[in-house]
């Protein structure tokens, strides 16, 4: 073998390898422009980790809430936004003997910590409906012992807000008229029927109407 | 190479032999994971089914104060048995609707006695302790609580999520590829010997130079195989897969590793043969040198 054919005997693989890949590339684009949009819903480089790894999963953050305030208080001032599943009230009601964390945002796994506010709700402190629920096997087993004129207290960090029992409602649970959003400033209990075993598909609670707000002014400032 | 027209035409089979060597890999391993039996196989490999336990105990537990019902009376009589024969039938199922281009029959239907009698027991000492009559809506409740638990336990299994892509269509849009498989890899296949029977006709008068032009064709495309398959290992990219829900995660990137894997050996394998043509071409044009010289 010469020289000369020997060049071309090592050249002929880079040579068809690249055209091979030019080619190949060619091809590709359309439909590698297609499959890219799947591709980078199907893999996000910002979830590269395993299912069982501990970092995965909700992040359900506990807060130290102000039970003993004695600062100036006023009767306006801010709220302050939790992130969801942070626990960012404390609800405490005499006739039903709880005193029971608040998570903002619901889901089965909260509702295993405590009661929760829907997100979609108006937070304590602000004008519309603030709409929280647990369950009847657990927080809220006492709710059907409520009566109007009963006081449930919720704390924040941000202040204390008194409620009065306003009525006892009973509602299907595809039924939304009680849980969306109203013009007056109140606040909405509720938890399952109970019932023989299951989910029960009927919803007892109370309405309650704001009797007294305490923001905290050392806290707004 | 004998002359420039010989090694043009050479040249323009190779590139075609290439790239029916890529596309033999690829129907291969399409033609591997497109048996239910592989699926099942792998699933049974990755131990799924004590994953899909884990996580409806989870599911059970996170319910029992929605539901009354302790995960316990679902748990013991939830085994990896049940669990196995369940994704089993679920993946059958998905397959057969692949095949078949419709939608599920629900020919199978998830039917355990032992979570059934151990709802049934529980409901029916829970009403005995609360003096609760066994009417109608008991029994509407019971049976509400058992089918809920058939459908729970069916969707856990279905690791794959094929009723959800029997319910979106994408069964009914996949299946015509998927039933042209076997034509489409015996055509690839034909394709390549064909191509290769090209090359001997086309350097019919040097063994040394088909053995050079196959096996040159061999190692590009094992190589062009392999090296998007060493990326996505070596960068772990399944793992940024986004359904993080473990049981689908494990089956999906299971399938999606197992096919990189198989896929890098066979072009491994690929590559190694293309060196046996290599070598086989260096000791023809030895042995031609050395009787030259004689």
């Amino acid at each position: 073998m010469n020289k000369k054919s020997l060049i071309l005997h090592l050249a002929t693989p880079f040579l068809l390898a690249s055209v091979c890949i030019g080619i190949l590339a060619v091809a590709m684009i359309k439909p590698a422009d297609k499959l890219k949009v799947f591709v980078n819903i199907a893999f996000m480089d910002s979830l590269k980790s395993n299912p069982t790894d501990n970092n995965s999963g909700l992040v359900i953050r506990d807060n130290d809430i102000i039970r003993d305030y004695s600062g100036k208080t006023s009767s306006e001032g801010d709220v302050i936004r939790p992130a969801f599943a942070e626990m960012y009230a404390v609800l405490s009601c005499d006739a039903m003997g709880i005193d029971i964390p608040v998570y903002w945002g619901s889901n089965a796994e909260l509702l295993e910590h405590g009661a929760c506010q829907s997100s979609s709700s108006a937070i304590v402190g602000t004008k519309g409906n603030a709409v929280i629920s647990a369950h009847v096997d657990t927080y809220f087993a006492d709710l059907d012992k409520l009566k109007e004129g009963d006081a449930v207290t919720i704390n924040t960090n941000y202040g204390q807000f008194t409620y009065s029992v306003r009525s006892l409602i009973e509602f299907s649970g595809s039924d939304r008229k009680y849980i969306t959003p109203k013009d007056d400033t109140r606040l909405t209990i509720y938890t399952c029927k109970k019932d023989l075993l299951g989910a029960s598909s009927q919803r007892i609670g109370v309405i309650c109407d704001l009797k007294e707000s305490l923001f905290y002014e050392e806290v707004q400032k | 190479m004998k002359s420039i027209g010989s090694y043009i035409g050479s040249f323009i089979l190779s590139v075609l032999l290439i790239f029916a060597l890529i596309a033999s890999l690829a129907v291969t391993v399409a033609n591997i994971f497109s048996k239910p039996d592989n699926i099942v196989s792998l699933t049974e490999q990755k131990n799924i089914s004590s994953i899909v336990y884990s996580e409806l105990e989870k599911y059970f537990t996170s319910r029992q104060n929605d539901t009354g019902i302790p995960a316990d009376v679902y748990m013991t009589a939830i085994d990896d048995e049940l669990i196995d024969y369940v994704m089993y039938m679920e993946i059958n199922d998905g397959f057969s609707c692949l095949k078949n281009g419709t939608q599920s029959d629900n020919s199978f239907i998830i039917k355990n006695d032992s979570v059934d009698k151990a709802l049934s027991d529980f409901y029916s000492n829970y009403a005995e302790s609360i003096g609760y009559e066994k009417d109608a809506k008991y029994d509407e409740k019971l049976s509400e609580a058992q089918k809920n638990a058939e459908k729970v336990i069916a969707d856990y299994c279905d690791v794959f999520k094929f009723d959800a892509m029997i319910s979106h269509g994408i069964m009914k849009k996949l299946s015509p590829f998927y039933n042209k498989l076997p034509t489409v890899q015996l055509f690839v296949y034909g394709a390549t010997v064909m191509l290769m029977l090209l090359m001997i006709l086309a350097n019919i008068k040097s063994t040394s130079a088909t053995l050079y032009w196959i096996g040159i064709c061999s190692l590009i495309s094992g190589i062009i195989c392999a090296v998007p398959c060493i990326y996505l290992k070596a960068t772990d990219y399944f793992s940024s897969f986004t359904i993080k829900q473990p049981q689908i995660y494990t089956a999906y990137t299971s399938v999606m590793t197992s096919a990189t894997d198989t896929l890098l050996k066979y072009s491994v394998i690929l590559a190694s043969i293309s060196i046996i043509f290599i070598i086989g071409y260096v000791l023809t044009v030895k042995n031609q040198g050395r009787n030259k010289g004689e």
